[in-house]
């Protein structure tokens, strides 16, 4: 077998087995990813099933319970709302009202979503415009 | 301010339009006048772009909130050390430091190489300005940085406390600058394509601009892990987050190219891959740019999502057609001169890192846009998480670290079997000792045994590497073997320098596998007197206590361990921010694992608190080693006392033994 020949069987070798790598991983790692709404309107055939949800936590809703360590909130957007129960420990230090986060996990039939996991999306900028003053101040 | 800042960046862009059209007529005229002209413009360049970064700056010193971008991103209680940082927090200002960079670094790279280079430097100098009027296009236009306000506004917004840390005062700077960075070899890469002097020059000033970016980007990313661990409190260094990803992929290609570099001076091969990889580095850099400012793939990391994405789109565009069409007009002129010869030899195992190197790219890069993609395909985002990175990558950086091992000491050309056995039985006995050894002592997990086992082989190959070195410079020069070991770092710093790199690397990876198979993670509720075991720590929690500053009230809990010390986890509350707390984590850190204690929360009464605790294997390891992979580095890049012999391509045959293993001498 010539050197050329020998480096495309490699070549070709390695290919194959990134391809199935990425080919076999996608299929068994990929998850949804919904807002609040999208996953309401799927409705049953969601429960149950690992998915990622992005919303806006509900600031009147935050209940944190220190003795269990679980975390129960409302993720919601314009298009609806969902309850969420948290046990699954780290709470980011910027986790707070107004926030956007993405809870992963599962929705029960009771309609509340089962988080195992909670990223709270860092507010690196504060892009809120610049408001004038309201009048009266000099 | 606001005046002096616009009329310089206008005046630049102004400044590069002049300096494209000199270095363009200069170049078709052979006019010296004019490339002279289009040079001095750049330098001029320079200079008015940093009249107004030192305006901004300024601008943030003097608190001028008439100044919308200080008003958005700074206030007056904020220190005067982070009002700084807030220059470069945002859209504008960020643009602004990263176009400051690239003039500061395209004057040092043109006045540095001006004399060895003279005939690329036309090229270099049009297409460095070419890049920096892209930016100041955006900067006059598009994101001023010295828009005003119309009203008069009392106090700024000012900066997130998350952020008010000592790592975003060198985090995100340096990544900006690794970002950027890659620049400069690209338009040596660029020039090369258009004067079409494709000879050895150009991909030594690639190479040392290269290892430069590679560094000051790793130096980034390995900031950022660093960041993330000790401040924000979930126990890792790194998530396979879409923004971590867009940094990661320009890192890697710079790999590959290091590496491929090598070949083609050596042996003169591989010049339309270099060139492509070169492209490669670019093109992944503003593509994360692209990916981290547009807001299409969505992140932990939220950057101001603007009105830009499509104006970096449209670059990456035209970077990819420009490159790519000149890369394709000069294949002719980028024949290789020599072939390889065996599958097995120091060559192909460059070939094989740069494979292996470029199917991480493509599984990261695939596990990135995928949301994008499954979109596109199905009408819904479907995301993979990092499972999808660890199962695909694992794999891969296995085969790369045993490529590691083999590859420098594999002989130039062709390797004999007999070559090969004497260069890999030392080595490979010495894996397969670790990896009894490390079974002995209970590593099960298949992946981790394989892991370590693979660096067990690369440590032997760079022990014998080191102790053979430092015998052959002792033989020659006479010298004990102490002083003949740190001659090699001066008289073979490629090599030596390679070698230390590579041994941060297996620290790296040391502490990547620990921590990654055998974290433990456990979060418990305990009452004043309890006890939690987490991993061999025992813990007993013995109460709150709070401390007021004028800055913040912290609540800290505290821990007893068996050997009569105690540890303080904390969660502080801002006087200026009530709503954002911090924590403030405590590590115990030890060479085999780090204690990593997050408090949680409490309740009211005080006697109950939650706790967050991390077991993390090794993880030390990955800061030293990312230590030493920098001191390799410098020792690599390091000008060279005398003049390198160039070895000739044509040499008759290989030698008998694996060459190069003595320093040859005087």
């Amino acid at each position: 077998m010539n050197t050329k020949l020998k480096f495309i069987v490699v070549g070709a070798v390695l290919l194959c087995a990134v391809g199935f790598l990425i080919f076999n991983s996608v299929s068994t790692s990929s998850e949804y990813y919904l807002t609040v709404g999208e996953l309401r309107a799927k409705g049953a055939q969601m429960y149950h099933q690992k998915v990622r949800v992005a919303g806006i936590v509900y600031g009147p809703s935050i209940v944190k319970n220190a003795a269990t360590g679980t975390l129960k909130f409302t993720a919601e957007d314009a298009t609806g709302k969902l309850p969420v129960v948290y046990s699954g420990g780290a709470v980011p230090d910027i986790f707070g009202p107004g926030i956007q986060v993405v809870v992963e996990g599962s929705e029960t039939p009771s309609g509340v979503f089962d988080a195992t996991d909670l990223l709270a999306q860092c507010p690196s900028r504060y892009e809120n415009a610049v408001k004038p003053p309201p009048a009266g101040a000099k | 301010m606001a005046a002096l800042g616009s009329i310089s960046l206008v005046s630049a862009f102004v400044m590069a339009l002049y300096g494209l059209v000199a270095a363009a007529l200069g170049i078709r005229n052979r006019l010296n006048s004019l490339v002279l002209s289009a040079r001095n413009a750049l330098l001029a360049m320079c200079g008015l772009v940093s009249v107004a970064s030192l305006t901004l700056i300024a601008g943030f010193l003097t608190h001028n909130f008439q100044l919308e971008y200080v008003a958005e991103h700074s206030s007056r209680q904020m220190p005067a050390i982070y009002t700084i940082a807030a220059f470069y927090s945002g859209q504008q200002g960020s643009l602004l430091y990263w176009a400051w960079l690239l003039s500061i670094f395209s004057t040092l790279a043109v006045t540095l190489g001006w004399r060895h280079n003279r005939p690329l430097m036309p090229y270099v100098v049009g297409v460095l300005t070419a890049m920096e009027t892209f930016f100041l296009f955006l900067l006059a236009f598009v994101q001023s940085p010295f828009a005003t306000v119309p009203f008069h506004v009392l106090d700024g917004n000012g900066l997130n406390p998350v952020l008010q840390d000592k790592g975003m005062l060198i985090h995100p700077p340096m990544m900006l600058m690794g970002y950027m960075s890659w620049s400069i070899p690209f338009a040596f890469g660029m020039a090369a394509l258009l004067s079409g002097r494709l000879d050895a020059a150009w991909i030594r000033s690639v190479r040392r601009w290269t290892l430069a970016a590679w560094c000051i980007q790793g130096t980034g990313l390995v900031l950022g892990g660093w960041w993330a661990y000790h401040v924000l409190g979930w126990g890792g260094y790194w998530g396979w987050d879409p923004v971590e990803n867009s940094a990661l992929m320009p890192w890697l290609a710079g790999t590959a190219l290091l590496h491929s570099v090598m070949v083609q001076e050596r042996r003169g091969m591989l010049k339309v891959w270099n060139m492509s990889l070169v492209i490669l580095c670019y093109t992944l850099a503003i593509f994360g740019t692209f990916i981290v400012r547009s807001g299409v793939i969505s992140s932990v990391h939220a950057f101001a999502q603007s009105t830009i994405g499509p104006f970096f789109f449209a670059w990456l565009a035209l970077a990819v057609c420009v490159s790519v069409g000149l890369l394709i007009w000069r294949v002719p002129k980028l024949r290789g001169e020599g072939q390889f010869e065996g599958l097995v030899s120091r060559e192909s195992s460059f070939l094989f890192n740069n494979w292996l190197l470029i199917g991480v790219i493509v599984a990261v890069l695939w596990g990135t846009v995928f949301p994008i993609i499954s979109e596109a395909v199905r009408g819904q985002q479907i995301t993979v998480g990092p499972p999808f990175f660890g199962a695909v990558n694992g794999p891969i950086f296995l085969a790369l670290i045993v490529t590691m091992g083999i590859g420098p000491l594999l002989p130039w050309r062709r390797a004999s079997p007999g070559v090969f056995r004497r260069a890999f039985l030392k080595p490979v006995l010495a894996a397969a000792v670790g990896a009894l050894v490390l079974f002995g002592i209970g590593v099960r997990n298949p992946g981790a045994l394989m892991g370590y086992t693979a660096c067990a082989f690369v440590l032997a190959t760079l022990v014998v590497e080191f102790y053979r070195g430092t015998r052959a410079r002792a033989r020659v020069t006479g010298k004990p073997l102490a002083p003949a070991f740190l001659d090699l770092f001066v008289h073979h710093q490629r090599r030596y320098g390679g070698y230390l790199v590579h041994l941060g690397v297996v620290m790296v990876v040391v502490a990547v596998v620990g921590s990654q198979f055998y974290q433990v993670q456990r979060q418990v509720s305990l009452t004043v007197g309890q006890t939690a075991q987490v991993g061999k720590y025992r813990l007993t929690f013995e109460g709150l206590s709070t401390v007021n500053t004028p800055e913040k009230q912290t609540t800290y809990a505290r821990l007893a361990l068996p050997d009569g010390s105690t540890i303080l986890p904390g969660k502080s509350v801002w006087t200026r921010d009530t709503q954002n707390p911090t924590s403030d984590i405590v590590i115990r850190t030890t060479p085999l694992q780090d204690l990593y204690v997050v408090l949680g929360g409490w309740t009211p009464d005080n006697r109950t608190a939650t706790f967050l605790i991390f077991v993390n294997p090794m993880v030390l390891w990955l800061w030293v080693g990312a230590f030493v992979v920098i001191v390799g580095t410098f020792v690599t890049a390091w000008p060279h006392p005398q003049p390198r012999r160039l070895p000739t391509v044509g040499r008759a045959s290989p030698t008998p033994t694996v060459p190069e293993r003595e320093p040859v001498e005087v």
